[in-house]
């Protein structure tokens, strides 16, 4: 009964005033896509534009976390690369949108990640815009062609805390999820 | 040395650096999946303009959304030209933003107090 439980699915989902949730590889194509589709959303909506660009924004660094950094990762056919799997889902409510990603990570990295939000998590707005100028003259990393600026830019754009869970799958990896909310209210312009 | 000319995609720059005017142009918005693929031609470009030709040079910068691994390949555009600046040559940025943008303006101003260069911030 596949069929039964995927209307059931979408009619929880839309109640959750979900505006896209995907699960799987994501391509930078995929991630393109998206994209329009979240600005498609807000562009008939007059007053809207700010919390537009912040909420693609978002998705765009969320989504391309996913891409560099999941440790599950597919190999693309006739390419010589691998892109991350994961989950991202935008919702929104009265108050505002949240935007909530989810990936696996080598458990020997979960505990950095979490220090590194736990730290932003305390930085004021002025800490943070010193942090993300401090990050951005470091040189790169193997692993991050951004010096690890995605996370204080999340930050920066939703005006919210960056919150985490992580769960532990098994002896090497751990499933995290990280949502930041965006205001309805201080971000009309 | 010839002009730089490259079609902006949905995620990539277009570019035009013109070699007779020293005016280089890059607008739109940039999020490819490897930024510095598309960058380093760029990096190449401008370096050898300036130990070439060594002229005036006008960069301007109207960028829609730059993802953050581009904001640092841009702030490395601003450096080359920031030392070219510092051994004497002329260099001026004009960084272009939607007058009700706060954000890109935020990101303009930024670029303007982590570097040494004469930075206009223009509202379009």
């Amino acid at each position: 009964m596949i069929e039964k439980e995927i209307l059931e699915l979408y009619r929880k989902r839309i109640n959750k005033n979900l505006i896209l949730s995907f699960k799987g590889s994501i391509s930078q194509d995929i991630l393109v896509g998206f994209g329009e589709t979240i600005k498609n959303k807000f562009y008939f909506n007059i007053g809207q534009k700010k919390i537009s660009k912040k909420v693609f924004a978002i998705f765009i660094e969320l989504a391309q976390n996913i891409l560099h950094h999941s440790a599950e990762k597919i190999s693309l056919e006739n390419e010589d690369k691998k892109i991350g799997t994961g989950i991202i889902d935008i919702t929104e409510n009265e108050k505002f949108y949240s935007i909530t990603s989810g990936n696996m990570v080598e458990n020997s990295k979960a505990k950095k990640i979490l220090n590194k939000c736990n730290y932003i998590n305390q930085l004021d707005k002025e800490g943070l815009k010193k942090h993300y100028l401090e990050q951005r003259k470091l040189p790169r990393t193997k692993e991050s062609q951004s010096a690890g600026l995605g996370l204080i830019d999340i930050a920066r754009r939703s005006s919210s805390i960056l919150k985490t869970e992580i769960n532990k799958v098994d002896d090497l990896y751990s499933f995290f999820i990280l949502s930041v909310d965006v205001s309805k209210e201080n971000n009309n312009a | 040395m010839h002009d730089m000319h490259i079609k902006k995609t949905k995620y990539t720059l277009e570019i035009n650096f013109n070699v007779k005017k020293g005016v280089l142009e890059m607008s739109g918005s940039s999020y490819p999946e490897d930024a510095m693929g598309f960058f380093l031609p760029i990096y190449k470009w401008i370096e050898t303009f300036i130990s070439e030709v060594g002229k005036t040079t006008i960069l301007n910068l109207k960028l829609n959304y730059i993802n953050t691994s581009s904001s640092k390949c841009i702030l490395d555009v601003l450096e080359i030209l920031e030392n070219y600046h510092k051994k004497g040559g002329n260099v001026q940025v004009n960084w272009s933003y939607e007058k009700d943008d706060e954000d890109a303006l935020e990101t303009g101003e930024e670029f303007a107090e982590d570097l040494d260069l004469n930075f206009n911030l223009i509202p379009y």
